[in-house]
């Protein structure tokens, strides 16, 4: 479970977050939306101890994450498993390099074993066939979709996405969607997804969460939160410019 | 007025250059910390001495020839009149040793390895990478530093061994083709006063540099950010700082290894 008590975080005069209070239950997929720079990727950030808060506590089945440090801390992240908003695979590494490398790093596998499981995982994606190219040679689907498999290699109790579908089009946005939940479904793990697709959310939600002004000031369903009346939620998801929320 | 933005600009600097230094010492010490995984790291040691030495080699052939070539040349000139041609070879011989071969080869190698090392390394944290590898448990430092810094340590001073070698030999070439000295009486020169602890001394002034230039190149790039610009920023950064770090440092190990 994943507690996040009061977290406050700026970076100069700039207050990006400003006591956020949420809960992610076990096995449930929690995401959050919210207009860019609203500090999403920033709160994501948080949970796996990527940044440290200025305010406030994470907590991850019990253990607070800024109060770990070294050793500890990197043992809390193989807890994780994080899809970056830009894939972040490594330029120098093939893809099975890639999504082979938290397996190579934290077991004593063999590298028969570990081309295995990336065989694996890579045809989880939908991706076979790719396992000795370079991610420049890749679109960027597959890029996100061999991220997607590098972050689950290790079968990851939480998963973390940071807009997984932002630069794709519709059809393979759905693609990654059907994905999350078909891993939701195969691996039954927590899931926290940072986005501002709305089709992404309505899809792949058990509850949203909407963060505002450094707050979260909303969290339902997904029935809930398209039938809203809350002038701020009801802006977002129809993506209107009129309303509460100034575009700066 | 004006005095006090001064100020302020010049304590800005101050306290910045102090921040980096101490924050260099830091990583320095994560990376000895991390020194126990170098076993795991065996492969990426391995990659970054092949990076760091053989690739590395063309060009300090190159600069050592004519290293070795202008030394022969301007001692013979300022031998002239005075101190007999046949202590050519041992003037030129200790000077590219002692000096020459290791703060050049140095100087080349900032130049190229770690600029390198702080523009990949930096474009792996504006793109992220750094943060995927702490995300997945990995410690950047034991991935990225750790093999870097060892290659460097260890290459640097092979790299030297090659640039005496090669300089030498340049400096032999102009030594029989223009200065009309005998090859025999040149290396009798190079041999006479030759002690061991000078090129000893040569190779650890090596191996401190290699260290300089590998922690300077890592820093730079692991504090990269603001996209491309940042990255040009943190490679210049780089290796204006191994620069002047292999000059002071020079003299620093100089003045603790001979005693005059």
């Amino acid at each position: 479970m994943i507690e996040i008590v009061n977290l406050e975080k700026s970076f100069g005069r700039k207050e990006v977050l400003n006591g956020i209070n949420l809960t992610v239950r076990d096995g449930e997929t929690a995401v959050i939306i919210g207009g860019s720079g609203s500090g999403k990727s920033v709160l994501l950030r948080h949970i796996i101890g990527l940044l440290e808060p200025d305010g406030g506590r994470i907590l991850v089945d019990g253990v607070e994450v800024s109060s770990v440090r070294g050793e500890e801390l990197y043992h809390l992240r193989k807890k994780f498993g994080m899809v970056f908003q830009s894939g972040a695979l490594f330029d120098s590494l093939t893809v099975a390099e890639n999504v082979g490398l938290p397996l190579r790093e934290h077991t004593d596998f063999s590298k028969e074993k570990i081309l295995e499981i990336v065989r694996e995982k890579l045809g989880l994606v939908g991706l076979s066939g790719v396992e000795n190219q370079k991610p420049a040679e890749l679109s960027g689907g597959m890029r996100k979709r061999v991220a997607l498999a590098r972050a689950l290699v290790a079968e990851p109790d939480v998963m973390l996405y940071d807009e997984p579908t932002t630069g794709l089009d519709p059809i393979m946005a759905d693609v990654i969607n059907e994905l999350i939940l078909d891993l939701r479904k195969r691996l039954g793990n927590t899931a926290v997804v940072v986005t501002h697709d709305m089709a992404s959310a309505f899809k792949i939600a058990d509850r949203i969460c909407m963060l505002f002004r450094g707050k979260i000031i909303w969290d339902a369903s997904p029935e809930e939160t398209r039938n809203t009346k809350d002038p701020v939620v009801r802006q977002f998801i129809t993506g209107t410019s009129v309303g509460p929320i100034q575009v700066v | 007025m004006t005095r006090t933005v001064e100020l302020e600009y010049v304590g800005g600097k101050v306290v910045r250059f102090f921040s980096h230094s101490g924050a260099v010492f830091i990583l320095l010490g994560q990376t000895v910390l991390a020194f126990g995984e170098i076993r795991k790291r065996l492969g990426l040691w391995f990659d970054q001495m092949l990076f760091v030495g053989v690739r590395s080699l063309p060009l300090i052939v190159i600069t050592s020839i004519f290293t070795g070539g202008v030394s022969a040349w301007q001692a013979a000139y300022q031998f002239k009149g005075y101190i007999p041609l046949r202590y050519l070879g041992t003037a030129v011989g200790k000077a590219i040793v002692i000096e020459l071969a290791p703060v050049l080869t140095a100087l080349v190698v900032a130049g190229r390895v770690g600029a390198a090392m702080a523009a990949e390394i930096g474009t792996m944290k504006v793109t992220e990478q750094v943060d995927a590898l702490e995300a997945m448990g990995i410690n950047p430092v034991s991935y990225l530093t750790l093999p870097r810094v060892a290659g460097s340590i260890v290459m640097l001073p092979v790299l030297t061994i090659f640039a005496d070698f090669i300089a030498i030999l340049g400096a032999m070439a102009v030594a029989v083709f223009f200065v009309g000295l005998s090859g025999e009486v040149f290396l009798n020169g190079v041999k006479l006063f030759f002690h061991v602890s000078d090129l000893v001394s040569g190779l650890v002034k090596a191996a401190v540099f290699g260290l300089l230039i590998s922690l300077v190149g890592c820093y730079h790039g692991l504090i990269a950010e603001g996209g491309a610009e940042g990255v040009g920023r943190s490679t210049t950064r780089a290796v204006v700082w191994a620069s002047v770090l292999i000059l002071v440092s020079d003299y620093v190990v100089a003045t603790l290894l001979f005693s005059i």
